[in-house]
């Protein structure tokens, strides 16, 4: 039976891991390479990379500490943040990255998607959303681009349906409203998602227990992505995962 | 003796996680890139990523292809991980594309509701009953799980093709081959190099498998 992923999301920020709150006020979690590897022998079942300042400073990932990385962390990598062309993917994939994230880039250079999709194939595409409530967007939600500190003139829902026929094999929904609160997915965001994609849907932003997990998982999303609660130690992967197969969502324990 | 171990470069995006994995395993392994190169490898992993097609086409236009036949005529362990296992049979819907027919079967694309490509951990039932399973699940545990990225495979539909399948796992209500062998060919349909500790498991026990012929 397929598993329901659970992906630590490592935001980095000059080689090290820091967490946020509302995308904001950053505090240092520990080295990339250490954590990746910690996390990938400790039963993550994928590793996101996130490189918060790359897109605002418009530079490319680092792709070096990409392959520090995958050198010692053999489950699936993706990479976000900075990338903004084919090349700047096919290198993070040289690197040793499975996917690659696109955000900022994908509403100003959407035949990107197309780009990656149609030379290492649907699966290495992961759609990564900020979005904030907006009641004036149809779908109720606003697409936010640079880590979530630009509106863009996209609704959600409307974004979606256009991006994902060009080749997205995944999407990842942030929360802004939600990112490092603590309070929980927005699940209602999620069953929206779920209800117009046949794509998996990664949840994002605002786990604070296993509860808020298990919630996510249950309203559809395919693999939850989590920061705060396993950064901080209070929780383990192993306890996380346990605690999930108990209330019977099926997930990896063996590693 | 030491051991050589190659990877066949053939453009193939997921050749440097194969070698990283393999260096995890500390083995340095070394890059084939003609058919002159496999001479003195004794151990032979064929990756694989994208499509049949492309990756057949690849293979012929290095003069890879009647080099991996006779690499695998010669008795020596190979191993085709995703597309490079799917092109180790004899023919891939994919392109409807012609394989290297080293082992008798036949690759068709999923068909059903669920999400395709059929991607993440999922897992391995092992057929106890294949020569293989015994070196191949060893030192794993009872409820192995594996990373799958894939489209299109191996179904097994009839008895007569369990004589290939050493694990098979289950998605969208089809039962399909995760891991293949006979004799010396070795084919698995996850990406062990991307599996963690079970899937490097199962490179090490590839790498200890002897040389025999089928």
């Amino acid at each position: 039976m397929l598993k329901k992923r659970i992906i630590p999301c490592l935001d980095i920020k000059e080689g090290r891991v820091t967490k946020g709150i509302e995308f904001k006020n950053n505090i240092d979690v520990g080295d990339a390479v250490e954590l990746s590897r910690f996390y990938s022998e400790n039963g993550a079942d994928e590793i996101v990379i996130y490189d918060i300042t790359a897109s605002a400073e418009r530079r490319p990932p680092d792709f070096s500490n990409i392959e520090r990385i995958a050198a010692q962390s053999f489950i699936p990598i993706c990479i976000g943040g900075g990338i903004r062309d084919f090349e700047d993917a096919a290198r993070c994939i040289a690197s040793g990255a499975e996917k690659i994230s696109l955000n900022s880039i994908a509403p100003q250079k959407p035949e990107l998607i197309s780009a990656i999709a149609n030379h290492f194939g649907v699966q290495a595409v992961v759609l990564s959303l900020d979005v904030l409530r907006d009641s004036s967007c149809p779908s109720g939600y606003r697409l936010f681009i640079q880590g979530g500190r630009t509106p863009t003139q996209w609704d959600m829902l409307e974004w979606i349906s256009f991006a994902v026929p060009k080749g997205v094999g995944e999407i990842c929904v942030n929360s802004i409203d939600q990112d490092g609160k603590r309070s929980g997915y927005d699940l209602a965001l999620l069953k929206a998602i779920k209800s117009n994609v046949s794509v998996p849907v990664i949840a994002s932003g605002g786990a604070g227990n296993v509860e808020h997990v298990a919630d996510a998982l249950r309203a559809g999303a395919d693999a939850a992505l989590v920061a705060s609660i396993v950064h901080s130690g209070e929780v383990t992967m192993l306890e996380l995962k346990q605690q999930l197969f108990k209330q019977g969502i099926s997930v990896r324990l063996d590693w | 003796m030491k051991q050589q171990v190659g990877i066949l470069d053939y453009g193939a995006g997921n050749f440097g996680s194969v070698k990283r994995a393999l260096e995890a395993l500390s083995i340095a392994p070394r890059a084939v890139r003609t058919g002159d190169d496999l001479q003195g490898i004794d151990h032979l992993i064929f990756p694989g990523v994208g499509s049949a097609r492309q990756a057949m086409s690849e293979l012929k236009s290095r003069g890879l292809d009647s080099s991996l036949k006779s690499y695998a005529d010669s008795g020596r362990p190979l191993l085709g991980i995703c597309v490079g296992m799917q092109v180790l049979g004899r023919w891939s819907e994919e392109g409807d594309t012609p394989g290297l027919g080293l082992l008798p079967f036949d690759v068709r694309k999923f068909n059903c509701l669920e999400p395709i490509p059929h991607m993440g951990w999922n897992s391995l039932k092992w057929n106890r009953e294949h020569s293989l399973c015994d070196i191949t699940s060893r030192d794993l545990s009872g409820d192995t799980n594996l990373y799958f990225v894939h489209s299109y495979a191996f179904f097994v539909q009839d008895e007569s093709a369990r004589r290939f399948v050493v694990a098979e796992s289950e998605y969208g209500g089809h039962r399909f081959a995760a891991v293949v062998g006979q004799g010396n060919i070795w084919g698995s349909q996850c990406h062990i190099e991307k599996s963690g500790r079970a899937g490097l498991q199962i490179i090490r026990n590839f790498l200890n498998s002897g040389t025999e012929k089928c």
